[in-house]
């Protein structure tokens, strides 16, 4: 036993040294030193990460929607109910882009769909997104963060580090806590592919289920 | 390992354990395996998107064979029949399921991973959270290659087993947060564990994990030396690859 002990140690130290150089030589490598979840740390797991069977009872516990304000308000930063978000979407502003969205997903989810015209700001890759959303973030009035809803905090996380990345002022910046999950539950328009692609689907309405739709 | 040293209530306690460990890994094989056969859809699911077999045909064949075969070994287990074959099938299986479960991880997207990792509250500073998330999923890659090609086979093992043991019981502990928070079921809930597999039901988790554990023991004391590259990194490799002791 003991020559697999030694083993085990000798096979842990050579793996951990390829391990990091591994990541370090990745492309998509993780830098060990950056704090990737800037703020208020998430308190209580939530409750629909668990699988509802039918007729299971509902949460007796605060809301997530209150939680989720509770948090954004330590961290300095206001919540977006989804009214809130349908109405400055609609606003005449957001086609000056003087209300912004701002989608803090990675690419793959941003592509497969986003709200539209709304900014892509991978906050893991800060890097590749920057130069497209920092003149306009410092430009707009309103800045609405998002992400998937639910658990998903890189809205939060994005926000914070673009708000004390760049000094965007803390009134302008705005998390939708519903996110795109709840944006197409609203039956909202979805845009496909590329910011302005104009490809617009409706994921919640039967007569588009499914189909893309060239934008007027 | 010096047999020759113990006494024969010793030994047989041993026997014993190894027989009950083997019929529980037998039996939990057989499980797997039924569960897989019992949703068809769903291992046919996930055998396109997870394990990206896109060709209709072969996964096809993946979702309709894998499964018995998994319910053959675990008879194959309960018999006792060709132990050490089944021990070198047990070593390659494991390798290549960290391989998997460790790129699945790694690429495209080890940010994703990274914030599995903090949902279990192990670690608060920035540089200990990066540092599981950035060398765990390449650590289990490498222990897969190890035992995939047969090169320190029971180190391999038992970096493994110190692995899962912890891994597992926070995601026990997770579950029962969850489950508390949610009122629904232990077995109800279903949550991405970090394992490199998306979203699963928590009890399947547990069962998976300990067929790995228990796969993991299983080479640890010795078996699988078979078609190895160098069994042992300590000894000469005529030495290493000969019987078991």
């Amino acid at each position: 036993m003991k020559g697999a002990l030694l083993e085990g140690l000798l096979v842990a130290a050579i793996g951990a040294a390829l391990a990091f150089a591994a990541n370090a030589l990745s492309p998509r490598g993780l830098e060990l030193t950056k704090n990737y979840f800037p703020g208020t740390k998430r308190a209580l797991p939530p409750p629909a990460e668990a699988a509802q069977p039918t007729g299971a009872p509902g949460v007796k516990t605060n809301s997530p929607l209150e939680l989720l304000a509770g948090r954004l308000r330590e961290n300095g930063l206001q919540l977006a109910d989804s009214n809130l978000a349908a109405q400055w979407y609609r606003d005449p502003r957001r086609e000056q882009d003087q209300v912004i969205f701002i989608d803090a997903r990675d690419e793959e989810h941003y592509r497969a769909g986003h709200i539209p015209g709304a900014y892509h700001f991978d906050r893991f890759h800060p890097e590749d997104y920057l130069t497209n959303v920092v003149s306009v973030c410092l430009a707009a009035q309103q800045i609405v963060f998002y992400c998937n809803g639910g658990d998903c905090d890189d809205s939060e996380h994005a926000a914070v580090m673009l708000r004390d990345g760049i000094g965007i002022p803390k009134e302008k910046v705005f998390v939708y806590g519903g996110g795109i999950t709840e944006w197409a539950t609203n039956g909202l328009p979805i845009e496909v592919g590329l910011r302005n692609s104009g490809q617009l689907t409706n994921v919640n309405s039967s007569a588009t289920l499914g189909k893309t739709t060239q934008a007027k | 390992m010096t047999n020759a040293v113990q006494s024969p209530g010793k030994h047989r306690a041993r026997a014993v354990a190894a027989l009950l460990a083997r019929w529980l890994l037998g039996g939990l094989f057989i499980y797997l395996g039924l569960s897989k056969v019992l949703h068809e859809t769903e291992f046919l699911t996930f055998v396109r998107q997870q394990l990206m077999v896109t060709n209709p045909f072969l996964s096809g064949l993946i979702a309709r064979t894998g499964p018995w075969l998994e319910v053959l070994y675990g008879l194959l287990l309960l018999a006792g029949i060709g132990r050490e074959a089944a021990a070198v099938v047990a070593r390659w299986w494991l390798g290549a399921v960290f391989i998997y479960m460790g790129l699945n991880k790694a690429l495209p997207h080890p940010e994703a991973f990274l914030k599995l990792v903090r949902q279990y509250d192990m670690v608060t500073s920035p540089i200990w959270l990066n540092s599981i998330g950035a060398a765990l999923p390449w650590f289990e890659v490498y222990c897969g290659v190890l035992l995939l090609v047969g090169l320190g086979v029971r180190g391999a093992a038992l970096n493994l087993v110190a692995m899962l043991v912890p891994f597992t019981l926070i995601v026990l502990k997770r579950a029962l947060v969850l489950a508390a928070a949610s009122s629904v079921p232990f077995c109800a809930v279903r949550f991405d564990c970090g394992c490199g597999a998306g979203e699963v039901f928590v009890c399947h988790k547990l069962v998976e994990n300990s067929v790995l554990l228990l796969l993991s023991a299983w080479l640890l004391t010795g078996r699988g030396r078979q078609l190895c590259m160098r069994y042992s990194l300590f000894r000469p490799k005529d030495q290493a690859s000969g019987e078991r002791p």
